[in-house]
Parts: structure tokens; sequence; C-alpha cells
């Protein structure tokens, strides 16, 4: 393909032949055959034969939080004739900044020779992030020749949400399931704290003996145990339009996110089973399940939470009735704005599950954006959903929680209040 | 720094070359009414080049090569006006290659961020220079040769329109044989 330079070369060359004809001079006539001499010796710099390139990307990982850092490697192979000015540009989506390194160079390829051009990405908001395509350019460096094409290899990685570690404070559910876990319950079983002593039975290990009672009471005593179980906790974030307040960079749905990757990690850590409903543009749940695997599961499925308006708390019942294991710990996390939730949650409280909810205060996030705020609608905005918290307070636990402060803090908190209760 | 302290120099150098060359094509043609049309051409490209405005870099150019190949149209024609007329197209001609080539450069190091892969900016630029240098002597070459052909066709004023039409026409025939035995004959012996 020519170029726009060669075509203004090839278009000077006739103006000059013909200004020459006009003029009667001889220096155009001499400006043409300079000009044309270069087009001429420069001919050969366009391709004459089919480029066969081959395209590869990698990353030292596939999936990182925000605010984190990696390296994208983008090897090319050359496996056709000698390529002597290719022009590279990997297309990156616009939240995703280089720190290091480029996206874009421009490469000597001989036969079969390969390059590999390395660049490090720092991204900046969650989400599925498409790192792709590559766009190949072959320009002489008189930019007369110019041959454009694209090589779909494509890369998605996940923006994973920010996450707070949570040591201090356990969420662990009131109902326990038959699997071990790190919940004391109720019941003599497999765990780690004394309980009782019991007969020895045939069947027990010896490991369990009590040797210094069974010297004392003349006759083989076991030790019994407090059973360590765990539970079951559905987390349920509200993606809903109504309840998004903020900007790109600090919104309330995005705070929403992070308290769920955070309680996620936290409660699978304690060997828990989480699950995961979203009301954002679809609506996806994951079966409870436990494990690291399972966290990133739930983590690239928050990753790509988007906001609606189709589903609310209320479709979530005949999930949670159909899909999910009875007795169960739901986690609401919503900023409560869109419309009374307390009968929909009052349903799931009468299917036998132990509600929480906590709610990002949008408030918080409303003042840090609007500059001029007034503080009667302030006022009236914290009434309206201290009247909500109140009404919530009477079948759940409730966590108001400013996005600012550790969720840690806040948790630690409402959880000692609600136990002494 | 000192990478990019290098590419300031070269911008320098660039600069310099085209003042130099502009004053030079204005004092060659002082008390033609417009002498002074390079010295704008040639502000205007220096300021495209530090400005990093390809546009307003190819249209000092052309301003430049324009107004002087226009103000000399009416030199006598001989041996070394044309080898004065060759060699100043050939020096706007490779001022403009360079000067695009550091506008390019500047554009995919201002995509680099750290030192991680300025290796390959700098192979371009050692190959783009080699390339062009190569480019150029062909050219001033087949150049020269066609306006060789063109003086020794004829000498004095142009007889008429269709002569001058004819000479061109068969000098470029000329000189497309020169290059098909130069360039496109040795293809065919050389082996896969």
């Amino acid at each position: 393909m020519k170029s726009t330079t060669s075509f203004v070369l090839f278009s000077a060359t006739i103006t000059s032949f013909i200004l020459g004809i006009i003029l009667d001079s001889w220096v155009f006539i001499i400006l043409t055959i300079s000009i044309f001499s270069i087009l001429a010796v420069e001919s050969k710099g366009a391709l004459q034969e089919e480029v066969k390139l081959k395209v590869e990307r990698k990353s030292e990982k596939m999936s990182l939080y925000e605010d984190d850092e990696i390296w994208i490697e983008l090897t090319i192979k050359n496996e056709g004739k000698p390529l002597n000015y290719l022009e590279i540009f990997d297309s990156l989506p616009p939240d995703i900044d280089i720190v290091e390194g480029s996206n874009h160079h421009i490469l000597k390829l001989d036969e079969k020779e390969e390059k590999t051009m390395r660049y490090k990405i720092h991204c900046t908001r969650r989400g599925e992030m498409e790192i792709g395509p590559v766009k190949l350019r072959y320009r002489d460096p008189l930019d007369l020749h110019v041959e454009e094409w694209t090589s779909y290899e494509l890369m998605d990685i996940f923006v994973l949400p920010d996450i707070q570690k949570m040591k201090g404070v356990n969420v662990r559910p009131i109902y326990t399931k038959s699997w071990i876990g790190n919940i004391k319950s109720q019941r003599i079983g497999i765990g780690s704290e004394f309980f009782s002593l019991r007969e020895y039975m045939p069947e027990d290990a010896l490991k369990k003996i009590n040797w210094k009672a069974t010297a004392r009471f003349l006759e083989p005593m076991t030790n019994e145990f407090i059973g360590e179980k765990s539970g079951d906790v559905i987390l349920i974030v509200d993606g809903h339009r109504k309840n998004i307040i903020g900007n790109a960079e600090r919104n309330t749905l995005d705070a929403t996110i992070r308290a769920a990757g955070t309680l996620a990690s936290s409660i699978l850590e304690d060997r828990n089973r989480v699950g995961l409903i979203v009301l954002g543009d679809y609506l996806r749940w994951l079966y409870p399940d436990s494990g690291r695997d399972h966290f990133y599961k739930i983590m690239e499925e928050l990753s790509g939470v988007k906001e609606g308006g189709e589903w609310e708390l209320e479709d979530t019942k005949w999930i949670l009735r159909g899909f999910f294991p009875k007795r169960s710990m739901v986690i609401f996390i919503s900023p409560l704005l869109s419309k009374d939730v307390s009968e929909t949650l009052l349903d799931i409280c009468m299917e036998e599950h132990n509600v929480m909810v906590i709610s990002p205060d949008p408030l918080v996030i409303e003042k840090e954006i609007i500059e001029d705020h007034s503080s009667l609608a302030e006022n009236l905005s914290q009434l309206d959903r201290n009247v909500i918290l109140d009404k919530l307070w009477k079948y759940s636990v409730v966590v108001d929680w400013d996005p600012n402060e550790p969720l840690e803090a806040c948790l630690k908190e409402v959880i000692r209040y609600w136990r002494r209760s | 720094m000192e990478k990019k302290l290098k590419y300031d120099l070269n911008k320098i150098l660039l600069a310099i070359l085209v003042s130099i060359i502009s004053v030079w094509a204005s004092t060659s043609l002082v008390g033609v009414w417009g002498w002074w049309f390079p010295i704008i051409g040639g502000v205007g490209s220096i300021f495209g080049l530090y400005l990093e405005k390809t546009k307003i870099l190819n249209i000092g150019i052309l301003i430049l090569i324009a107004s002087f190949f226009f103000l000399i149209k009416d030199i006598p024609f001989n041996h070394l006006n044309l080898l004065f007329i060759i060699f100043m197209f050939f020096s706007f001609f490779g001022l403009w290659v360079f000067m695009k080539r550091e506008l390019f450069a500047s554009e995919i190091k201002s995509d680099l961020i750290g030192y991680e892969g300025i290796g390959y900016l700098n192979e371009y630029k050692k190959d783009s220079a080699l390339h062009y240098l190569k480019t150029l002597l062909m050219g001033l070459l087949v150049s020269l040769a066609g306006g060789m052909i063109a003086v020794h066709s004829f000498i004095g004023p142009l007889p008429s329109g269709l002569a001058l039409f004819l000479n061109v026409f068969f000098s470029l025939m000329i000189l497309f044989g020169l290059y098909s035995v130069l360039f496109l004959l040795p293809k065919y012996f050389i082996a896969e």
C-alpha cells in the first residue's frame, strides 16, 4: 500500500513536470527527475512477500488486585522474510497505565528471529480487562510504503477488587453444618478443646486415651472434645442502579464489592463455605464452597460486577429457596437507598437463615464528591437512613459502615454488641 | 538524562542545518523578490520539529523547496547549475527525511517509560540513518545520470513544449532502463 508521503511525492513529480513545461524551465524538469529517482530507488522498500509473524503474549499472572502492577511480555517471531521496520502497538484498555517499558515499539526482525517487548502495567480499576489486539505496521523509513494488519492475540486479565485483611474479627454463622471447621459447636466431636472424660470404647483411637485419668480410675478413660464445625455464608451484593451514588472513581458499588471481597476472604480463611449472589447487570450466583480456588472464583465474579436495574433483593428469595442450603448466614451488602428491603429480609429470616446487613454509608461518599452540600438535606437523609437501619435491627445484625474506615473495626464493634445483647 | 540530551542534540543539529540551508538559499536569491521565502519555510520546519507536528514540518519544507526552486527557475542551464540544483534538492530532501525520522522516534520515545526496550529504538535510528544515506546516494546518482542525459540532449533555450516533453519522456525511459538493470534484473540471478 502506498502512503500519503508517496502520493505527495508522486503529485510533486507531476506538478513540477507540468510547471517545467508551462514555465519553460529546466529547473523543474531536473526537480521532476530528482523526485522520480527517489521514488524509483525506494520502490524496493515495498513488501514483496506475505508477512508471516507469530505473536504471543504472556503474563506472570492472570489476576491481580487493584493498584497492583504486572509485567506483560509480547513475543513476535518472524517466520517469513526479514522485516526491517515493523511498528508494533499492543492495544490496552483505558483503565490500564504503563509504568515501565512501552506497548509501542519499532523492530527489525531477521528471518526466524524472535524478539520480546516487555512492559509493566498498573491497573487502577477492578474488572475484566482485555489486552489486545496487536496492531502491526510495516513502513519503510521514507514512509513511502505502508502495510497494516492486526493480530487478534487477546488476553484477559482479572483486576480483582482491593480487599482488607481481617485478623481480629471473625464473621461466623450461627448454624453449623456437619463438616469440620473453626466454629465451636454445642456438640461433642472432632476438635482441639477438651470437653469431658468418658469410658473407653473399643473403637476409640489410642491417642485419645487419657492415661492420667486411666491410672486414677483404674480403667481406661477417653478424652472428649468440643466439635469444631463450619457453616455456610451467602453474600448478596446489591448492584442495583438506584443504590449507586458517586462517580467512576468513588462510588457505593465499589465500596460494596470491596466489603464482599473482604468478607469472602475472611470467612473462607475461617474454613466456612461461602456462596455469592450478585444483583447487577445480570443475576449471577455461585454455590457455597470453600478453598482458595473458590475464593478466586468469587473475586473474579466480583471484579466483573456492573450496575443493573432489573434485579432486586426480592428476586434472590427463589434462588435461596431453590439452590442454596438452608440454615445459612445471609449477608446482604447494600447502601440501602432504593426501597424498603425489610420485608424481604424478614422472609429470608423466616426460611431459617440468619441475616446480617452491611451498609456502606452513601452519605459519606456523597459528601466527598459534592462540594456544596446542604446540611439540612444531609440531616434528613441521615434520619431516613437511621429509620431504615433501626427497622432492620429487629431481625438482623446491621453494620453501618463508613467506607473510609476499615471494615474490620466497624464489624468488631457491632459483633461485640450483638453477642452481648 | 544522557539519552534525552542526545535526542535534543539531534534536533539541535537538524535545526542548525535547516537554518544554514535556508539562509544559504535566501542569500543566493538576494535581489529577487521573495528571497525571504526559504527562511520562512526553514523557520516553519524548525517549529514543526520542536513542536513535534508532522504537518507543520511538511508544510515548512514544502515552502522551502517550492520557493527556492520557483525563484531560481530562470538560471542558465549548464553543468555547474545542474549540480547545484540537484545537491540543493537532495540536501532539502535529506533534511526532511531525517527530521521526520526524529519526529517518529520522539513519538516512540514518548510512549517509553524507563529504559526497557530503548535498544529497539536505538537500533531503528541506526538502521534508518544508514537506509537514508544509501537511498539518498542512489537517488543522487540516478538523478545526476538523468540530469546529464538532459544536459547533453540539448544545450540552450528550449525549442518548444513538445520537444521538452519528448526529451523528458525519453530521459525517464532511459532512467527506467537503468533502474531495471540495477535493481530488477539481479533478483532473477539470486537463488532463493
